[in-house]
């Protein structure tokens, strides 16, 4: 699958065209543009339309105090749950809160979330499938074991157990949604390194004394990187979508920073006098897990042409 | 076989001890209370003292963790903070309810899944497979509780067909009405992701040398595609199916609280948010030995319609 992103240094396939580290970024930037499965990528207009859409989110969540009309937190008491009009593109919370200008500063929760839980469990699974993978053994029997039963529980469930010892908040829930998506990591990681080990440049390291971390970290992690970046993106999406859920049961981040899941909260508990509340914000977190579904169905597709149709 | 299906459902009892222990200390580990919380703030220190002899939460830890397991092991999952009653009567009182949804919303999810899967996969890059991929992939970037809202809105709010509030009515219909658009939105997600995988593996098969051989040969396109394709590609799906049971269950927990639908889910979210520690570990427990017995189950039958797989 990852056959045509395994460039890293370890296995001395890197361009080492030019001299400079900038030029060499430069290069390596380059290499990818016109790799073919970059070709394919772009040619994918769905996912094209993800990308686009991701940075423009991004942008708007660093922007956020230029973009949004009013103060998130400010209370327009007189206006309290109208729908769009006029003054308030969106309407307005029980609170009277501006619903466009907490949308975009939502957008923040679900972002920092979605990216930071995913990369610490990245990081936190590659390092322990890593391990599992390449020792063998009875360590790999008890972490893979232990990961095959929280394998089959849905991440929702981890989630809401982890964020009840933690208790709520944004940081709790980042780590809430990280665990949740550990074990994904874990075995995703482990079956590459059980395979590479067995390589040659990895018995080469081993027959001149290369430490067994050193092996692990310079050598096979960067040879992973491929296919759980691929995952990774696919994994971005499921966590905004438990964070989203966790916040909806009261539980994850909480009022009065706002966040798409605390709003569509809100919006049930009005559904009768402003039911626009929960469907603008509802619809801000399924463009988003949309836009980064595509991305990573793309990414699959182009780095794995033999699936497709 | 026997001493296949026998191992497996052995491993039944491992599995929930080491569920069962991370339950525990995941709740002891929980930052509050219980007592202070059951209390209120203007507790005095003699009386949180009391109280927490009262519910044993003064003794040592391991003590408490194997009365835990050895009580959980008779179905004695203590008596709740709030109300003072068994953990187990509650939880067994809401239990028909989420079930009944599950059901409903599985066999919603398998009837919607199931063919239009067969069809995107028997007719690749036709419209139909476009659309309805296209559709899929919305299903499942929504949260599974935003579905919910949508037609809560346009069927219990502004057409007047259902209640807001879908309370079990006595008799079979008045159940049936209940529940119908809880599960109509659990369903339609999860037929997104049961026509997504039914389509990537019969699409996988179909690509087969047998496949071609058989059309080859020249059977009826129809007998190739179900007879020859159709049962070879559900066997991939059968394995996800526990998996996809589990999302279901937990998608409950959101849909009851939408709803306002009473069940296992509902009784757990108002056990976090009341810091009931033994309802949430009694609700996650029940929750945790379902899974497993499904995917338990999963399994057996995956030997059972595999004959590939060797048993030992």
């Amino acid at each position: 699958m990852a056959a045509e992103i395994q460039r890293s240094p370890s296995n001395g396939t890197a361009p080492e065209t030019a001299n400079g580290t900038n030029n060499r970024a430069a290069a390596g930037f380059a290499a990818i543009w016109h790799a073919r499965w970059m070709r394919r990528f772009r040619r994918d207009r769905m996912a094209v339309g993800g990308v686009i859409f991701v940075v423009l989110l991004i942008f708007v969540a660093v922007l956020a105090p230029w973009l949004a009309p009013y103060d998130p937190a400010e209370q327009h008491i007189l206006y309290r749950l109208r729908g769009p009009n006029e003054m308030f593109r969106l309407g307005t919370d029980e609170f009277g809160r501006d619903v466009l200008s907490r949308l975009i500063y939502g957008s923040r929760a679900s972002l920092v979330v979605g990216l930071a839980s995913v990369f610490l469990a990245g990081v936190l699974g590659t390092v322990i499938g890593g391990i599992s993978g390449y020792m063998g053994g009875r360590v790999d029997q008890i972490i893979s074991s232990v990961t095959n039963i929280l394998m089959s529980f849905p991440s929702l469930l981890l989630g809401l157990m982890v964020v009840v010892a933690l208790g709520p908040g944004t940081t709790n829930v980042v780590i809430a949604v990280a665990l949740s998506l550990l074990p994904n990591f874990i075995r995703l990681a482990r079956g590459p390194v059980l395979a590479l080990r067995e390589k040659e440049f990895v018995q080469a390291c081993r027959a001149i004394g290369v430490s067994e971390a050193r092996i692990i970290l310079r050598h096979i992690i960067p040879n992973i990187l491929g296919p759980i970046s691929v995952m990774s993106t696919l994994w971005i999406a499921t966590a905004i979508r438990t964070e989203a859920s966790l916040s909806f049961l009261g539980l994850g981040v909480q009022p009065p920073t706002p966040s798409w899941g605390n709003m569509i909260r809100s919006g049930v508990n009005n559904i009768l006098s402003n039911p626009w509340l929960a469907v603008f914000s509802g619809l801000a977190i399924t463009v988003t897990v949309l836009a980064f579904n595509v991305i990573g169905d793309g990414l699959r597709d182009a780095l794995d042409p033999k699936q497709r149709p | 076989m026997k001493a296949y299906i026998t191992r497996r459902l052995l491993s039944i009892i491992p599995t929930l001890l080491i569920v069962g222990s991370i339950v525990f200390f995941v709740m002891r580990l929980a930052s509050g209370d219980p007592a202070t919380a059951m209390l209120g703030a203007s507790a005095t220190a003699e009386s949180i003292a009391r109280l927490r002899e009262q519910l044993g939460l003064d003794r040592p830890l391991i003590v408490q963790y194997l009365d835990f397991l050895l009580d959980a092991l008779r179905g004695d999952f203590g008596r709740s903070y709030a109300t003072g009653r068994p953990v187990a009567e509650q939880i067994f009182a809401a239990f028909p309810d989420t079930l009944e949804l599950v059901f409903w919303g599985m066999l919603i999810g398998t009837l919607i899944g199931v063919p239009t899967g067969i069809i995107a996969a028997v007719r690749p890059n036709s419209i139909f497979d476009y659309a309805s991929r296209v559709v899929a992939l919305l299903g499942l970037s929504m949260p599974p509780f935003y579905l919910g809202i949508l037609l809560l809105l346009l069927f219990a709010v502004n057409l007047g067909w259902f209640p807001v509030i879908s309370t079990p009515q006595p008799g079979f219909s008045g159940r049936l009405y209940a529940v119908f658009l809880p599960a109509l939105s659990l369903g339609l997600v999860q037929a997104s992701f049961i026509m997504r995988s039914v389509r990537s593996s019969l699409l996988e098969v179909l690509q087969e040398d047998y496949i071609r051989t058989a059309h080859a040969k020249g059977v009826p396109p129809a007998q190739v595609h179900y007879r020859h394709g159709l049962r070879n590609a559900l066997i991939p799906v059968i394995t996800v199916f526990g998996l996809y049971l589990g999302t279901l269950l937990a998608g409950t927990v959101l849909t009851e609280t939408v709803f306002n639908r009473p069940g296992m889910g509902r009784l757990l979210v108002g056990a976090i948010q009341q810091r009931d520690y033994p309802l949430i570990q009694g609700g996650l427990m029940i929750y945790a030995a379902v899974i497993v017995v499904v995917n338990t189950a999963v399994d057996i039958l995956y030997g059972l319609v595999d004959p590939t797989i060797r048993y030992d």
